[in-house]
Protein backbone atom coordinates (compact mmCIF):
# COMPACT_ATOMS: atom_id res chain seq x y z
CA UNK A 1 0.00 0.00 0.00
CA UNK A 2 2.32 2.51 -0.75
CA UNK A 3 2.61 5.22 -3.92
CA UNK A 4 6.61 4.57 -4.60
CA UNK A 5 6.22 3.35 -7.66
CA UNK A 6 5.03 6.89 -8.49
CA UNK A 7 1.68 8.54 -7.75
CA UNK A 8 -1.16 6.08 -8.78
CA UNK A 9 -4.11 7.66 -10.96
CA UNK A 10 -7.93 7.61 -9.98
CA UNK A 11 -10.36 7.17 -12.39
CA UNK A 12 -13.14 8.85 -10.36
CA UNK A 13 -13.15 10.97 -6.85
CA UNK A 14 -16.01 10.44 -4.09
CA UNK A 15 -16.43 13.40 -1.92
CA UNK A 16 -17.45 11.84 1.24
CA UNK A 17 -16.67 14.91 3.40
CA UNK A 18 -18.55 15.74 6.36
CA UNK A 19 -20.33 12.24 6.29
CA UNK A 20 -20.61 9.97 9.38
CA UNK A 21 -20.96 6.26 9.17
CA UNK A 22 -22.63 4.35 7.18
CA UNK A 23 -22.78 6.89 4.62
CA UNK A 24 -19.18 6.40 3.44
CA UNK A 25 -19.56 3.08 3.00
CA UNK A 26 -22.93 3.24 1.35
CA UNK A 27 -21.69 5.81 -1.26
CA UNK A 28 -18.15 4.17 -1.55
CA UNK A 29 -20.02 1.02 -2.79
CA UNK A 30 -22.69 2.51 -4.96
CA UNK A 31 -19.11 4.35 -6.89
CA UNK A 32 -17.54 1.56 -7.23
CA UNK A 33 -20.44 -0.49 -9.17
CA UNK A 34 -20.08 2.29 -11.51
CA UNK A 35 -16.60 1.88 -12.31
CA UNK A 36 -14.65 -0.86 -14.39
CA UNK A 37 -12.71 -3.92 -13.30
CA UNK A 38 -9.21 -2.17 -12.88
CA UNK A 39 -10.29 1.13 -12.41
CA UNK A 40 -9.11 3.37 -8.83
CA UNK A 41 -11.92 5.29 -7.35
CA UNK A 42 -10.66 8.21 -4.70
CA UNK A 43 -12.70 8.82 -2.22
CA UNK A 44 -11.94 11.83 0.63
CA UNK A 45 -13.26 11.40 4.24
CA UNK A 46 -13.49 13.14 7.52
CA UNK A 47 -15.13 10.51 9.72
CA UNK A 48 -12.29 8.67 12.03
CA UNK A 49 -14.73 5.78 11.72
CA UNK A 50 -14.05 5.27 8.11
CA UNK A 51 -11.08 3.78 7.98
CA UNK A 52 -11.71 0.81 9.91
CA UNK A 53 -15.19 0.64 7.67
CA UNK A 54 -13.76 0.81 4.50
CA UNK A 55 -11.03 -1.40 5.60
CA UNK A 56 -14.07 -4.15 6.88
CA UNK A 57 -15.43 -3.23 3.82
CA UNK A 58 -12.81 -4.31 1.06
CA UNK A 59 -12.29 -7.28 3.02
CA UNK A 60 -15.81 -8.59 2.20
CA UNK A 61 -15.94 -7.07 -0.78
CA UNK A 62 -12.94 -8.27 -1.96
CA UNK A 63 -11.94 -5.18 -3.85
CA UNK A 64 -8.13 -4.19 -3.23
CA UNK A 65 -7.22 -0.92 -0.85
CA UNK A 66 -4.16 0.39 -2.26
CA UNK A 67 -3.73 3.38 -0.01
CA UNK A 68 -5.35 4.67 3.22
CA UNK A 69 -3.35 8.28 4.05
CA UNK A 70 -3.94 11.11 6.61
CA UNK A 71 -4.10 14.45 4.78
CA UNK A 72 -2.50 17.41 6.61
CA UNK A 73 -6.37 18.97 7.29
CA UNK A 74 -7.02 15.48 9.06
CA UNK A 75 -9.14 14.45 6.51
CA UNK A 76 -8.31 10.41 4.85
CA UNK A 77 -7.58 9.52 1.66
CA UNK A 78 -8.42 6.12 0.71
CA UNK A 79 -7.15 4.77 -2.93
CA UNK A 80 -9.44 1.43 -3.91
CA UNK A 81 -9.38 -0.34 -6.89
CA UNK A 82 -12.12 -2.12 -8.70
CA UNK A 83 -11.46 -6.14 -9.09
CA UNK A 84 -14.26 -7.49 -10.11
CA UNK A 85 -17.49 -6.98 -11.18
CA UNK B 1 6.59 15.72 23.11
CA UNK B 2 4.32 15.55 20.54
CA UNK B 3 5.90 12.67 18.93
CA UNK B 4 5.22 10.29 22.25
CA UNK B 5 1.99 12.08 22.92
CA UNK B 6 0.27 10.94 19.79
CA UNK B 7 2.23 7.49 19.86
CA UNK B 8 0.14 7.07 23.16
CA UNK B 9 -3.28 8.87 22.57
CA UNK B 10 -3.03 8.09 18.65
CA UNK B 11 -3.31 4.19 19.45
CA UNK B 12 -6.78 2.67 19.48
CA UNK B 13 -7.96 1.13 22.34
CA UNK B 14 -9.05 -2.59 21.44
CA UNK B 15 -12.66 -3.67 21.03
CA UNK B 16 -12.09 -6.50 23.36
CA UNK B 17 -10.96 -4.08 25.94
CA UNK B 18 -13.30 -1.41 25.59
CA UNK B 19 -15.98 -3.91 26.14
CA UNK B 20 -14.35 -4.73 29.34
CA UNK B 21 -14.33 -1.72 30.46
CA UNK B 22 -17.39 -0.28 29.60
CA UNK B 23 -19.27 -3.50 31.64
CA UNK B 24 -16.71 -2.86 34.40
CA UNK B 25 -17.82 0.78 34.36
CA UNK B 26 -21.73 -0.03 34.36
CA UNK B 27 -21.37 -2.99 37.27
CA UNK B 28 -19.41 0.05 39.02
CA UNK B 29 -22.14 2.50 38.17
CA UNK B 30 -24.88 0.24 39.66
CA UNK B 31 -23.06 -0.95 42.58
CA UNK B 32 -22.71 3.02 43.26
CA UNK B 33 -25.98 4.59 42.28
CA UNK B 34 -27.86 2.99 39.52
CA UNK B 35 -26.59 0.95 35.99
CA UNK B 36 -25.49 3.37 32.74
CA UNK B 37 -28.50 5.18 31.21
CA UNK B 38 -28.40 7.95 28.79
CA UNK B 39 -31.85 8.71 28.17
CA UNK B 40 -33.36 10.22 31.30
CA UNK B 41 -30.30 12.61 30.97
CA UNK B 42 -30.80 13.45 27.76
CA UNK B 43 -34.45 14.47 28.75
CA UNK B 44 -33.68 16.38 31.68
CA UNK B 45 -31.98 18.46 28.75
CA UNK B 46 -34.90 18.38 26.84
CA UNK B 47 -36.68 19.63 30.13
CA UNK B 48 -34.58 22.35 31.26
CA UNK B 49 -34.40 23.23 27.56
CA UNK B 50 -38.42 23.39 27.08
CA UNK B 51 -38.53 24.98 30.76
CA UNK B 52 -36.40 27.82 30.24
CA UNK B 53 -38.18 28.31 26.52
CA UNK B 54 -40.99 28.88 28.82
CA UNK B 55 -43.10 25.74 28.92
CA UNK B 56 -44.63 24.43 31.96
CA UNK B 57 -42.58 23.18 34.52
CA UNK B 58 -42.45 19.49 34.70
CA UNK B 59 -43.34 18.00 38.08
CA UNK B 60 -39.63 17.53 39.65
CA UNK B 61 -37.36 19.43 37.05
CA UNK B 62 -34.02 18.96 38.66
CA UNK B 63 -31.14 21.53 36.97
CA UNK B 64 -28.80 19.61 34.60
CA UNK B 65 -26.00 20.15 37.24
CA UNK B 66 -27.90 18.05 39.93
CA UNK B 67 -29.24 15.39 37.72
CA UNK B 68 -27.65 12.29 37.97
CA UNK B 69 -27.79 10.87 34.25
CA UNK B 70 -27.16 14.46 32.86
CA UNK B 71 -23.82 14.79 34.72
CA UNK B 72 -23.11 11.26 33.18
CA UNK B 73 -23.60 13.05 29.69
CA UNK B 74 -21.97 15.43 30.62
CA UNK B 75 -18.34 13.52 31.31
CA UNK B 76 -19.22 11.24 28.16
CA UNK B 77 -19.28 14.22 26.11
CA UNK B 78 -16.33 16.03 27.92
CA UNK B 79 -14.43 12.75 27.70
CA UNK B 80 -14.83 12.14 24.31
CA UNK B 81 -13.76 15.86 23.43
CA UNK B 82 -10.74 16.07 25.38
CA UNK B 83 -9.56 12.24 24.21
CA UNK B 84 -10.47 13.54 20.35
CA UNK B 85 -8.16 16.93 21.16
CA UNK B 86 -5.48 14.35 22.69
CA UNK B 87 -5.62 11.94 18.98
CA UNK B 88 -5.89 14.84 17.48
CA UNK B 89 -9.34 13.51 15.71
CA UNK B 90 -11.20 16.41 17.11
CA UNK B 91 -12.33 18.60 14.00
CA UNK B 92 -15.61 20.40 13.13
CA UNK B 93 -17.17 18.45 10.74
CA UNK B 94 -20.37 20.11 8.48
CA UNK B 95 -22.60 18.09 6.98
CA UNK B 96 -25.27 18.55 4.30
CA UNK B 97 -28.19 20.64 5.46
CA UNK B 98 -29.92 17.26 4.24
CA UNK B 99 -27.71 14.95 5.99
CA UNK B 100 -28.37 17.36 9.68
CA UNK B 101 -31.86 16.94 8.99
CA UNK B 102 -31.67 13.24 8.72
CA UNK B 103 -29.64 13.33 12.24
CA UNK B 104 -32.64 15.41 13.69
CA UNK B 105 -35.33 12.86 12.41
CA UNK B 106 -33.23 10.24 14.10
CA UNK B 107 -33.19 11.94 17.00
CA UNK B 108 -36.93 12.74 17.01
CA UNK B 109 -37.26 8.65 16.51
CA UNK B 110 -34.79 7.90 19.10
CA UNK B 111 -36.47 9.88 21.24
CA UNK B 112 -40.16 8.16 20.63
CA UNK B 113 -38.51 4.54 20.67
CA UNK B 114 -36.53 5.43 24.04
CA UNK B 115 -40.61 6.72 25.24
CA UNK B 116 -41.99 3.64 24.15
CA UNK B 117 -39.25 1.45 25.60
CA UNK B 118 -38.43 3.10 28.78
CA UNK B 119 -34.96 3.68 27.81
CA UNK B 120 -32.85 3.88 25.00
CA UNK B 121 -30.38 1.02 23.83
CA UNK B 122 -28.23 1.68 26.63
CA UNK B 123 -30.63 1.80 30.09
CA UNK B 124 -33.25 -0.08 27.67
CA UNK B 125 -31.19 -2.90 26.23
CA UNK B 126 -27.67 -2.92 27.88
CA UNK B 127 -28.56 -2.42 31.59
CA UNK B 128 -32.26 -4.02 31.02
CA UNK B 129 -30.76 -7.14 29.74
CA UNK B 130 -27.93 -7.45 32.32
CA UNK B 131 -30.56 -6.66 34.60
CA UNK B 132 -32.47 -9.84 33.51
CA UNK B 133 -35.36 -8.14 32.32
CA UNK B 134 -37.39 -9.07 29.97
CA UNK B 135 -38.06 -6.12 28.47
CA UNK B 136 -34.31 -5.57 27.41
CA UNK B 137 -34.50 -8.67 25.19
CA UNK B 138 -37.76 -8.08 23.49
CA UNK B 139 -36.29 -4.36 22.82
CA UNK B 140 -33.07 -6.18 21.29
CA UNK B 141 -35.17 -8.04 18.72
CA UNK B 142 -36.52 -4.60 17.67
CA UNK B 143 -33.65 -2.73 17.71
CA UNK B 144 -32.56 -5.74 15.22
CA UNK B 145 -35.15 -5.43 13.14
CA UNK B 146 -35.04 -1.45 12.99
CA UNK B 147 -31.56 -1.74 12.61
CA UNK B 148 -32.34 -3.43 9.39
CA UNK B 149 -34.88 -1.40 8.24
CA UNK B 150 -32.99 1.90 8.56
CA UNK B 151 -30.11 0.27 6.60
CA UNK B 152 -32.75 -0.77 4.12
CA UNK B 153 -34.02 2.77 3.73
CA UNK B 154 -30.51 4.38 3.41
CA UNK B 155 -29.10 1.76 0.55
CA UNK B 156 -32.34 2.73 -0.97
CA UNK B 157 -31.55 6.64 -0.31
CA UNK B 158 -28.38 6.19 -1.89
CA UNK B 159 -29.20 4.29 -4.84
CA UNK B 160 -32.21 7.07 -5.53
CA UNK B 161 -31.01 10.17 -4.12
CA UNK B 162 -27.43 9.68 -3.78
CA UNK B 163 -27.19 13.55 -3.91
CA UNK B 164 -28.60 13.75 -0.13
CA UNK B 165 -25.43 12.32 1.21
CA UNK B 166 -22.70 13.73 -0.83
CA UNK B 167 -19.25 15.58 0.85
CA UNK B 168 -19.85 18.94 2.44
CA UNK B 169 -16.59 20.64 1.96
CA UNK B 170 -17.12 22.14 5.58
CA UNK B 171 -14.25 20.42 7.27
CA UNK B 172 -11.98 22.95 10.03
CA UNK B 173 -9.75 20.42 11.09
CA UNK B 174 -6.55 20.14 12.74
CA UNK B 175 -6.07 21.92 15.14
CA UNK B 176 -2.65 22.95 16.04
CA UNK B 177 -0.44 21.13 18.89
CA UNK B 178 -0.27 23.84 20.91
CA UNK B 179 -3.68 24.84 21.22
CA UNK B 180 -4.74 21.67 21.53
CA UNK B 181 -2.48 20.93 24.84
CA UNK B 182 -3.65 24.16 25.82
CA UNK B 183 -7.22 22.99 25.59
CA UNK B 184 -6.80 19.61 27.43
CA UNK B 185 -5.17 21.54 30.06
CA UNK B 186 -8.03 24.08 30.26
CA UNK B 187 -10.58 20.97 29.76
CA UNK B 188 -8.79 19.14 32.49
CA UNK B 189 -8.60 22.14 35.23
CA UNK B 190 -12.71 23.08 34.67
CA UNK B 191 -13.19 18.83 35.75
CA UNK B 192 -11.45 18.93 38.21
CA UNK B 193 -12.97 22.39 39.53
CA UNK B 194 -16.11 20.98 38.92
CA UNK B 195 -15.20 17.78 40.88
CA UNK B 196 -14.11 20.06 43.96
CA UNK B 197 -17.08 22.02 43.39
CA UNK B 198 -19.37 19.25 43.78
CA UNK B 199 -17.85 18.40 46.92
CA UNK B 200 -17.81 21.28 48.71
CA UNK B 201 -21.61 21.90 48.06
CA UNK B 202 -22.53 18.49 49.82
CA UNK B 203 -22.99 16.81 45.88
CA UNK B 204 -19.61 14.97 45.57
CA UNK B 205 -21.85 11.97 44.25
CA UNK B 206 -22.20 14.08 41.45
CA UNK B 207 -18.60 15.00 41.10
CA UNK B 208 -18.21 10.67 40.84
CA UNK B 209 -20.75 10.62 37.74
CA UNK B 210 -18.62 13.32 36.39
CA UNK B 211 -15.77 11.30 36.61
CA UNK B 212 -17.43 7.80 35.18
CA UNK B 213 -18.52 10.10 32.45
CA UNK B 214 -15.20 11.41 31.55
CA UNK B 215 -13.98 7.91 31.63
CA UNK B 216 -16.77 6.58 29.15
CA UNK B 217 -16.23 9.23 26.97
CA UNK B 218 -12.43 8.43 26.60
CA UNK B 219 -13.01 4.60 26.27
CA UNK B 220 -15.88 4.88 23.24
CA UNK B 221 -13.82 7.58 21.40
CA UNK B 222 -10.63 5.83 21.86
CA UNK B 223 -12.13 2.27 20.75
CA UNK B 224 -15.04 3.55 18.96
CA UNK B 225 -17.31 1.25 20.73
CA UNK B 226 -20.28 1.39 18.82
CA UNK B 227 -23.89 -0.29 19.83
CA UNK B 228 -25.61 1.06 16.07
CA UNK B 229 -22.74 -0.94 14.49
CA UNK B 230 -23.24 -4.48 16.61
CA UNK B 231 -26.52 -4.18 15.07
CA UNK B 232 -26.36 -2.62 11.84
CA UNK B 233 -23.13 -4.13 10.56
CA UNK B 234 -23.95 -7.78 9.98
CA UNK B 235 -26.29 -6.11 7.91
CA UNK B 236 -24.33 -4.23 5.83
CA UNK B 237 -20.23 -5.18 5.75
CA UNK B 238 -20.69 -8.30 7.65
CA UNK B 239 -18.03 -7.48 9.94
CA UNK B 240 -19.03 -9.25 13.11
CA UNK B 241 -15.84 -8.25 15.52
CA UNK B 242 -18.53 -5.31 17.30
CA UNK B 243 -21.44 -7.67 17.69
CA UNK B 244 -18.98 -10.10 19.52
CA UNK B 245 -17.84 -6.99 21.47
CA UNK B 246 -21.39 -5.83 22.66
CA UNK B 247 -22.19 -9.42 23.17
CA UNK B 248 -19.37 -10.06 25.47
CA UNK B 249 -19.76 -6.40 27.25
CA UNK B 250 -23.69 -7.42 28.09
CA UNK B 251 -22.66 -10.67 28.91
CA UNK B 252 -20.04 -9.83 31.74
CA UNK B 253 -22.17 -6.74 32.99
CA UNK B 254 -25.11 -9.11 33.86
CA UNK B 255 -22.86 -11.21 35.58
CA UNK B 256 -22.12 -8.33 37.74
CA UNK B 257 -25.58 -7.26 37.79
CA UNK B 258 -26.92 -10.43 38.88
CA UNK B 259 -23.93 -10.68 41.91
CA UNK B 260 -25.18 -7.35 43.35
CA UNK B 261 -29.12 -8.27 43.02
CA UNK B 262 -28.44 -12.12 44.15
CA UNK B 263 -26.32 -11.17 46.89
CA UNK B 264 -29.06 -8.21 47.81
CA UNK B 265 -27.15 -5.48 47.41
CA UNK B 266 -29.38 -4.26 44.99
CA UNK B 267 -32.96 -4.32 44.78
CA UNK B 268 -34.27 -7.54 42.22
CA UNK B 269 -36.95 -5.07 40.33
CA UNK B 270 -34.31 -2.63 39.93
CA UNK B 271 -34.34 -1.64 35.84
CA UNK B 272 -36.89 -4.17 35.59
CA UNK B 273 -39.50 -1.86 33.75
CA UNK B 274 -43.41 -2.31 32.72
CA UNK B 275 -41.97 -2.83 28.86
CA UNK B 276 -42.38 -6.44 28.16
CA UNK B 277 -42.76 -6.70 25.57
CA UNK B 278 -45.39 -4.37 23.52
CA UNK B 279 -43.51 -0.75 24.52
CA UNK B 280 -40.12 -2.07 24.18
CA UNK B 281 -40.41 -3.94 20.90
CA UNK B 282 -42.30 -1.45 18.97
CA UNK B 283 -40.11 0.96 21.04
CA UNK B 284 -36.67 -0.98 20.08
CA UNK B 285 -37.82 -1.06 15.89
CA UNK B 286 -38.31 2.59 16.09
CA UNK B 287 -34.98 3.36 17.89
CA UNK B 288 -33.38 1.27 15.83
CA UNK B 289 -34.80 2.90 12.78
CA UNK B 290 -33.57 6.26 13.84
CA UNK B 291 -30.30 5.05 15.33
CA UNK B 292 -28.79 3.95 11.86
CA UNK B 293 -30.38 7.56 10.43
CA UNK B 294 -28.49 9.29 12.81
CA UNK B 295 -25.43 7.14 12.64
CA UNK B 296 -25.47 6.82 16.27
CA UNK B 297 -27.34 5.98 19.15
CA UNK B 298 -27.90 8.66 22.29
CA UNK B 299 -24.68 7.78 23.78
CA UNK B 300 -22.65 7.71 20.35
CA UNK B 301 -24.34 10.27 18.98
CA UNK B 302 -23.29 12.16 22.49
CA UNK B 303 -19.19 10.83 21.83
CA UNK B 304 -19.97 11.96 17.92
CA UNK B 305 -20.62 15.14 18.75
CA UNK B 306 -17.66 15.38 21.56
CA UNK B 307 -15.38 15.05 18.64
CA UNK B 308 -17.11 17.60 16.36
CA UNK B 309 -19.58 15.65 14.06
CA UNK B 310 -22.08 18.56 13.64
CA UNK B 311 -24.96 16.00 12.59
CA UNK B 312 -24.55 14.36 15.49
CA UNK B 313 -24.84 17.56 17.83
CA UNK B 314 -28.25 17.80 16.21
CA UNK B 315 -29.00 14.41 16.73
CA UNK B 316 -28.74 15.05 20.67
CA UNK B 317 -30.58 17.96 20.71
CA UNK B 318 -33.39 16.44 18.63
CA UNK B 319 -33.26 13.27 20.97
CA UNK B 320 -33.43 15.51 23.94
CA UNK B 321 -36.72 17.41 23.14
CA UNK B 322 -38.20 15.02 21.46
CA UNK B 323 -37.46 12.35 24.12
CA UNK B 324 -39.08 15.44 26.68
CA UNK B 325 -42.29 16.03 24.51
CA UNK B 326 -43.19 12.54 23.79
CA UNK B 327 -42.75 11.41 27.32
CA UNK B 328 -45.05 14.53 28.96
CA UNK B 329 -47.45 13.12 26.03
CA UNK B 330 -46.97 9.64 26.76
CA UNK B 331 -47.85 10.41 30.39
CA UNK B 332 -50.86 12.35 29.69
CA UNK B 333 -52.65 9.73 27.61
CA UNK B 334 -54.24 6.27 28.70
CA UNK B 335 -51.56 4.65 26.46
CA UNK B 336 -48.84 4.68 28.83
CA UNK B 337 -50.99 1.81 30.61
CA UNK B 338 -50.94 -0.54 27.48
CA UNK B 339 -46.42 -0.75 27.12
CA UNK B 340 -46.29 -4.24 29.00
CA UNK B 341 -46.36 -5.52 31.98
CA UNK B 342 -42.64 -6.56 34.53
CA UNK B 343 -41.14 -9.36 33.95
CA UNK B 344 -37.84 -10.00 35.73
CA UNK B 345 -36.91 -13.50 34.36
CA UNK B 346 -35.10 -15.35 37.56
CA UNK B 347 -38.95 -14.90 39.70
CA UNK B 348 -40.19 -16.95 36.35
CA UNK B 349 -37.49 -19.36 35.50
CA UNK B 350 -35.32 -19.30 38.46
CA UNK B 351 -31.67 -17.76 38.52
CA UNK B 352 -29.32 -20.83 36.50
CA UNK B 353 -32.27 -20.94 33.49
CA UNK B 354 -32.77 -17.63 33.19
CA UNK B 355 -28.49 -16.79 32.82
CA UNK B 356 -28.16 -19.52 30.96
CA UNK B 357 -31.14 -18.16 28.71
CA UNK B 358 -29.78 -14.65 28.61
CA UNK B 359 -26.13 -15.53 28.21
CA UNK B 360 -27.54 -17.93 25.67
CA UNK B 361 -29.32 -15.19 23.37
CA UNK B 362 -25.77 -13.16 23.51
CA UNK B 363 -23.82 -16.07 22.34
CA UNK B 364 -26.50 -16.89 19.74
CA UNK B 365 -26.15 -13.30 18.46
CA UNK B 366 -22.20 -12.76 18.08
CA UNK B 367 -22.72 -16.81 16.35
CA UNK B 368 -25.57 -15.35 14.18
CA UNK B 369 -22.71 -12.66 13.40
CA UNK B 370 -20.11 -14.37 12.66
CA UNK B 371 -21.51 -17.34 10.70
CA UNK B 372 -23.02 -14.10 8.58
CA UNK B 373 -19.19 -12.54 8.15
CA UNK B 374 -18.76 -16.22 6.53
CA UNK B 375 -21.30 -16.94 4.93
CA UNK B 376 -21.81 -13.78 3.72
CA UNK B 377 -25.94 -14.37 4.08
CA UNK B 378 -27.04 -10.72 4.86
CA UNK B 379 -24.01 -8.78 4.18
CA UNK B 380 -25.52 -5.73 1.55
Amino acid sequence: MSEEDGPIKSDAILDCTGLVCPMPILQTSKKIAQLEVGQVLEMISTDPGSQPDLQNWVRQTRHELLLVQSLENGAFRFLIRKTHP
Amino acid sequence: MKEQLDTVFRKPLSLWSAALGLATANILLFAFEKPWTSADGLRNWGDWLLYTLGAPTPEELLSPLLYSGSVLNVGILAGALLSALLSDQFAVRMSTLMELAKGTVGGILMGLGAVLAMGCNIGGFVSAVSALSAAGFSMMLGLLIGAYLGLRYLVWEVDRFSRISIGSRMFLGSLSFTSRTWLVCCGLLAAGGAVAAYSQKGYSQRGVLLVFGLILGIILQRSRFCLVRAFREPFLTGESRMTQAAALSVGVSMLGFSILKSAGHRSLESFVFPAFWEGSFLGGIVFGIGMVLAGGCGVGALWRAGEGHVKLLFTTIAFALSTSIFRMLWQDSSLINHTGSMLFLPDRLGWPLSLLLALGVLLAWSLFAVWNEKARGFAA
